[in-house]
């Protein structure tokens, strides 16, 4: 390959032009991660079929992590989930969770979380945490951060015992275990 | 300036139809509302930054931590736990030689730093032997470390006694990650070289496991004088992990052995050479495992139970002794949240069994072969308002080779988030740093260096060595610590954590001059000073007592600043000021502490898979170690090729050919410069 000085100026155009191009990738890109757990939150909310409420019924959206229910108010409240008005919650370790419709569970703010989170993995709303291990621990949807990208783990005998229907549009992008059965392959469905 | 050839003009609208096709980018994802458009497939493909989320899960802890993460260990090219420990900010790591590390924090660093806990996976690294850590064989493979958090300051009543002035922490990630077989290897800095392979996947249903083996070898450094410092090294060590959930149940499996053995070059008297003094090369056959069972059974009503047991061995044999110790160990803890309270209650019990066979060099002076340590401790976190918050905790211990039946470690700390994106913490607690056995039944010769005829310290006209004894006498070292904390977000970018400390110590460990006697005769001087005549030298008694008080006093500063998700910037500053009430007839056995230390880390992801990492550090000198302050620079790269490879290169130690960054507290081994080397490491999966 020929290296003279002219062919290194060629390239140097194109170079820095990408590398400009990159920095004003990252300035898009630099977005919280948790505000885009809270976004999709609502987005996964969006992709359940509900059993049929009426229109006035507020959803509920419960919340265990004060930052979180306070930026779920602020940026959630006035939104619709099937049709009915977002109600969030603050919920606290000893409350009842019978009136949730929904039930988001942060770990990023309670790093003691683990006992709450197998009291509340079984109740019957959906269940959504960025708890590790949420998932095989029974909860329904994981939140997981891997490489500086949010993923989606969701557990299928989860959310089908309490009657759910989870949007294959959210299944197809999510890693799917199913804790009861056909763990090979490492719960990969296909 | 020449006008654009063709050529150039063609690639300048390229360049520009890349950035134009990047702006549309531009206008969303700025805000939150703005991400509310995004499609979910969008939302999981948008790089985000972890700060603020690592960041929250500490906002809320009353000291002041650091976590060291997988990707931090990775992206500097780390393949060891001392190297790991530099990232964190704060602490001060020095390499001695080869194989030995002088690792403190908040004061008195040295080989034999005895007030920072150090533990894996719940297991104690702190030997009882001698109040320390052997970081020679303290190890696992890089790879499966999923952080290590880093405590400044105390934290007996959750960590354990010993938990002075720092906890180190380091938690091995779960099997059930990262299935498949990887292949490790290459030359790794500080002239070592390894060679790993790994396997992971399940083992039933409900299983998983992981098992590896490792091969490290180190070479000779040099000493000062040229030649060789006779600290090549090798450790060979195979471990496994189960992880298993049954019914909500977590059960947990450990397993490690190593074998090798640790180079060392040996000062040691001699009545007829130079200074008294010639040195040997010898080494220390090491071995050893251990073998951990873990539980953890989350209960209803938000509370949890988890225990662990483990047996341990460890078996260290050079020419001046053999030490074989089997430690068993009992812990459980159960956590329960009600109202406005966060318990925690657990307890503890160890048996440790010490074999010592010595030397002319090492006796022991007791009979002392067995250790019981019980403790119980309880801590509630009491969330007294929204922005307030009390932390009330206690632990008892009882050990049985301290005189004093039981030790109290309390503590208090109150938390104060005035807003979410700032907090202030204060912290007061009283540690202890127990007996061990070195303290309590070891005698060593030698352990300074011998006086000779002439020397303002030796009145005698033949040479003074000494003899350190271990006394039953010896009772812990207490101290307590005053701290204040502030810590949060000064932008969405930028976050930092201050703190201020001070430490009173009481009762430190000094010796005592008891007798100067004649050898090889035995006789004291003072009783029969004629026995000068007869001998080749003399022999000073000290025996350790608690005759010292210090206080160390100090400011850190870390800041951390995310530059968009491709650049990233940490940097600390770190005062630390010891200040030792002094008498002339005791000596301490402390080692010394930089009055000054700074660092500062950069992160740069120029693409996905690439990135570029330096860590730069300013040590102030240390007159008492007689080391001299420096600066010194690492610069790595990490690329990940595909799915299969990866690599890392880089250059550790850049500024300065070689660098005396410590030497052994005690006289044993000689002064070791540590050099620069260039380092390649290569994986492989499939």
């Amino acid at each position: 390959m020929n290296l003279s000085p002219n062919n290194f100026k060629v390239g140097v155009i194109p170079t820095l032009a990408l590398l400009i191009a990159l920095s004003f990738q990252s300035a898009i890109a630099a977005v919280s991660e948790d505000d885009v757990k809270l976004v999709l939150l609502y987005k996964i909310a969006r992709f359940v079929d509900w059993p049929q409420q009426p229109m006035d019924v507020t959803f509920n959206l419960c919340v265990i992590g004060k930052r979180t229910h306070k930026a779920a108010k602020e940026r959630l409240s006035g939104r619709n989930v099937d049709g009915r008005p977002l109600r969030a919650k603050l919920l606290e370790a000893s409350d009842d969770a019978s009136g949730c419709d929904a039930l988001y569970i942060s770990e990023s703010e309670r790093p003691d979380i683990s006992s709450l989170v197998a009291k509340f993995s079984g109740v019957p709303a959906l269940t959504v945490s960025d708890a590790p291990q949420f998932s095989r621990q029974g909860g329904m949807v994981e939140l997981t951060t891997q490489d500086s990208r949010i993923g989606m783990t969701i557990n299928v005998a989860a959310y089908q015992r309490a009657g759910l229907k989870i949007n294959s549009q959210l299944l197809e992008i999510s890693r799917l275990i199913d804790h009861q059965r056909v763990p090979e392959s490492d719960g990969e469905l296909p | 300036m020449k006008s654009l050839t063709k050529t150039h003009r063609k690639h300048l609208l390229c360049a520009l139809a890349v950035a134009t096709m990047s702006l549309p980018a531009l206008a969303y994802g700025t805000t939150t509302e703005d991400l509310f458009e995004l499609s979910i497939e969008q939302l999981v493909q948008l790089e985000v930054t972890s700060v603020s989320g690592k960041s929250e899960r500490l906002v809320d802890t009353t000291s002041a931590v650091f976590v060291i993460t997988q990707d931090d260990l990775k992206r500097h090219g780390i393949r060891s736990i001392p190297e790991a420990l530099r990232l964190a900010p704060g602490l001060n790591v020095a390499q001695i030689d080869g194989n030995k590390w002088a690792i403190g924090s908040r004061g008195f660093t040295g080989r034999f730093a005895n007030k920072l806990l150090v533990l894996m996976d719940g297991r104690l690294l702190y030997t009882p032997s001698f109040s320390g850590v052997f970081w020679d064989v303290q190890h696992v493979l890089i790879e499966e470390i999923e952080r290590i958090e880093v405590i400044r300051g105390p934290g007996a009543v959750i960590w354990g006694t010993n938990a002075v002035n720092g906890v180190i922490n380091i938690i091995t990630r779960r099997s059930d990650e990262d299935p498949g077989t990887q292949l490790y290897g290459g030359t790794s800095p500080l002239q070592t070289s390894f060679a790993a392979a790994r396997n992971a996947g399940r083992l039933s249903e409900n299983s998983s496991y992981r098992a590896y083996i490792e091969v490290r070898d180190g070479d000779n450094n040099q000493l000062t004088d040229g030649s060789d410092a006779d600290d090549d090294w090798n450790l060979t060590r195979a471990g496994w992990r189960s992880d298993s959930n049954f019914d909500q149940w977590d059960f947990t499996l450990i397993g490690e052995a190593y074998t090798g053995d640790m180079g060392i070059s040996e000062a040691r008297f001699s009545a007829t050479a130079p200074n008294f003094q010639v040195v040997q090369p010898d080494s220390t056959d090491v071995g050893g495992g251990f073998l951990l069972g873990q539980w953890n059974v989350p209960n209803a009503q938000g509370a949890n139970t988890s225990g662990q047991v483990y047996l341990d061995y460890t078996d260290r044999e050079s020419r001046l002794y053999h030490e074989q110790r089997s430690t068993i160990s009992a812990d459980f803890q159960h956590q329960r949240q009600f109202d406005r309270h966060d318990l925690i209650v657990g307890g503890l019990a160890r048996y440790n069994s010490i074999e010592l066979s010595g030397s002319e060099i090492v006796t022991v002076s007791a009979p002392v072969k067995r250790n019981y340590v019980v403790n119980l401790f309880a801590q509630d976190d009491i969330q007294i308002t929204d922005q307030f918050s009390v932390t009330l905790g206690i632990k008892l211990e009882g050990n049985s080779l301290s005189p004093k039946s039981v030790e109290t470690m309390p503590t208090i700390r109150a938390l104060w988030q005035p807003n979410e994106n700032h907090t202030v913490w204060a912290a007061i607690t009283r540690s202890i740093r127990s007996p061990s056995f070195a303290d309590t039944s070891v005698r060593v010769l030698d352990v300074f260096r011998t006086l000779e005829p002439g020397h303002s310290e030796n009145p005698f006209p033949l040479p003074l060595r000494t003899q350190v004894s271990g006394s039953p006498d010896f009772v812990s070292e207490v101290n307590i610590s005053y701290e204040l904390g502030f810590r949060g977000k000064l932008s969405e970018s930028l976050t930092y954590d201050a703190a201020l400390y001070s430490m009173e110590y009481n009762n430190l460990r000094s010796f005592t001059n008891s007798d100067v006697r004649c050898s090889p005769s035995g006789v004291s001087v003072l009783l029969d000073p004629s026995c000068l005549l007869m001998s080749d030298s003399l022999i000073a008694d000290l025996v350790f007592a608690n005759k010292y008080s210090a206080q160390v006093r100090g400011a850190e500063l870390a800041l951390d600043w995310q530059l968009g998700s491709k650049f990233r910037v940490r940097s600390f500053l770190a005062y630390g000021d010891e200040s030792i009430n002094t008498s002339a007839r005791d000596m301490l056995s402390e080692a010394s502490y930089p009055l000054w230390q700074f660092g500062l880390r950069t992160e740069w992801h120029p693409l996905e898979s690439l990135s570029i990492s330096t860590s730069t550090r300013y040590v102030d000198d240390v007159p008492l170690s007689q080391v001299d302050d420096y600066w010194q620079a690492n610069v790595s790269a990490r690329w990940e090729i595909n799915r299969k490879w990866s690599a890392s290169t880089g250059i550790h130690n850049l500024l300065r050919d070689s660098t005396i960054e410590a030497r052994s507290e005690l006289n044993d081994t000689p002064i070791v410069a540590i050099e620069r080397s260039a380092f390649l490491n290569l994986s492989y999966s499939f």
